[in-house]
């Protein structure tokens, strides 16, 4: 149904009793998730995601025919992240700290070096709205180019190019070595959002 | 090296993403479902209640045909209806205003008196689109209008076109909300838009008080803002009715999701700064545990009324609010 990763179903019993419920407890975790490496904030992650639903249920009749609803439950959700940072004081808050506490370790953060892992989350805070979220589609979700540019509302050859720069970006502000360059690499401000 | 930062990229960002499953819990998980139909139910029902609303207009408009069609109304008064109330405060023309202030500065007078007496009331030439109520700053179209021609020739007061601003004023000015003072949230179309208004918590977090529910008051893209209503999730205001009839004493009802809410209901016009009437200090908590006081008000003079339900004392005095839009 999805091609988001399902979220952890701890203690879970009841089956969901209606196409919402069904479709919050297979996407809600993975969609807050998303929005936080976006955000970088909890509460502003679980209200956009909240809008996201609200805006599909009240579209729901309309929406019958679609045949992929976490697909535009994603993309509502970039839109409401995408909003929220357009917000001055959101953007000031989030550059500066983490509002989310590193839980006690799970696999995915035993995996890394949490020195580097905080570097390179800072790093893709302060790129464009637009390259983090297609570096956060590719390398959080896996998602292939197309349904990123499906996703953020671009063509495939936007996709690329801003993942191109995004990488390359991230590796300049890391000290690292990057892609091989090309034409406007290494914008990191509001010029693509 | 480029394959070196991919792969620490995709470890970053899933354990930053686990991050927000350390944090929440399957209660959260639930909490926001119920949040979501709580928030479906209220807009649902506003819907409806517009839909009704504007049956009845057309209804209205049908019957009141009816006497021109067979000729002579000359003895018909019609006055005092809302098209015949006169704006007593207009746009400042010496000094292009940047902020608003806390009554509707555009507000309608509170002196217009019926004189007469109407055999039908006239179509209501301030409601919006399908029967949203004018609440502030504009208590009429025709201070709407009257503004945006103002503005259009000299530029005053320029806040009517940004609808964050709006809201903030509404909540900070108008309701004297002054500790919600921040944008929390922002969805701006061509001629609606939804704004959420809150406060910032002492962990530094941000909480959302309330979702003002705003409409363009005219047509044009310089038609002035207007806020219309809430859309309400864990404090819901549901009786009165939207764009019902406001008569004193009036039940006023609904449904709190919270522990140990203190609930205060007001009842306000555009056009005055002191509440017209209010009701204090209601005990609530629960989960969508409903509640419901009355409220005794007087002097209400514009086309529009705004009732208030607030909650706080946790964090801060008002902590969340809801608001709805009634005729007076």
């Amino acid at each position: 149904m999805t091609g988001i990763p399902v979220g952890r179903r701890v203690g879970r019993v009841e089956a969901p009793t209606d196409d919402l419920a069904l479709l919050h407890r297979e996407n809600y975790r993975s969609l807050v998730r998303l929005a936080t490496v976006v955000l970088g904030d909890l509460g502003l992650a679980e209200h956009v995601v909240q809008d996201a639903f609200v805006r599909l249920q009240l579209r729901w009749s309309r929406l019958r025919d679609l045949d992929n609803p976490p697909a535009y439950l994603r993309t509502a959700v970039l839109n409401g992240a995408r909003s929220q940072l357009r917000r001055q004081k959101v953007r000031d808050r989030f550059a500066g700290r983490r509002t989310v506490d590193r839980p006690v370790t799970t696999p995915e953060a035993a995996a890394v070096d949490h020195d580097d892992q905080d570097r390179m989350i800072r790093a893709l805070r302060r790129l464009s709205a637009r390259q983090r979220e297609a570096l956060t589609l590719r390398y959080y979700l896996d998602l292939p180019e197309v349904e990123i540019a499906a996703t953020m509302g671009v063509s495939p050859g936007s996709v690329k190019t801003h993942l191109h720069r995004g990488l390359a970006n991230l590796a300049t502000m890391l000290g690292e070595d990057g892609p091989p360059s090309q034409p406007g690499d290494h914008q990191t401000g509001e010029d693509d959002r | 090296m480029t394959g070196d930062l991919e792969s620490r990229l995709r470890a970053a960002v899933r354990a930053e993403a686990a991050t927000a499953d350390g944090a929440t819990s399957m209660a959260d998980e639930d909490a926001s479902l119920g949040a979501i139909r709580s928030r479906v139910r209220t807009v649902r029902r506003r819907r409806r209640a517009m839909a009704l609303a504007a049956a009845t207009v057309a209804v209205v408009l049908a019957v009141g045909a009816l006497p021109r069609l067979g000729g002579d109304r000359a003895d018909v008064n019609v006055v005092g209806g809302p098209a015949d109330r006169e704006m007593t405060t207009t746009p400042d023309d010496s000094t292009p205003g940047t902020t608003p202030s806390t009554t509707g500065a555009d507000a309608p007078s509170a002196t217009g008196e019926d004189t007469g007496t109407t055999t039908s009331p006239p179509p209501d030439p301030d409601i919006i689109g399908d029967g949203f109520q004018p609440l502030w700053p504009f208590a009429t179209r025709a201070a709407a209008t009257t503004w945006q021609e103002a503005y259009d020739t000299g530029g005053q007061q320029p806040w009517h076109l940004d609808a964050e601003q709006t809201a903030l004023s509404f909540t900070t000015g108008f309701l004297g909300f002054t500790e919600i003072d921040q944008i929390t949230s922002s969805d701006i179309g061509p001629d609606e838009a939804e704004v959420g208004v809150g406060y910032t918590n002492p962990d530094g977090g941000m909480s959302t008080a309330a979702l003002i529910h705003l409409m363009r008051y005219g047509t044009g893209d310089d038609a002035p803002w207007e806020v219309v209503g809430t859309h309400d999730t864990d404090l819901l205001l549901e009786t009165p009715d939207y764009g019902t009839t406001a008569r004193s004493p009036m039940t006023v009802a609904g449904y709190i999701t919270g522990v140990d809410e203190s609930l205060r209901v007001q009842v306000r016009q555009s056009s005055s700064a002191e509440s017209l009437g209010e009701s204090c200090c209601l005990p609530a908590g629960g989960t969508e545990a409903p509640w419901e006081t009355t409220v005794e008000f007087s002097g209400a003079s514009d086309p529009a009324i705004t009732v208030i339900a607030s909650t706080g004392g946790h964090v801060q005095e008002v902590e969340r609010f809801a608001i709805t839009g009634l005729r007076s």
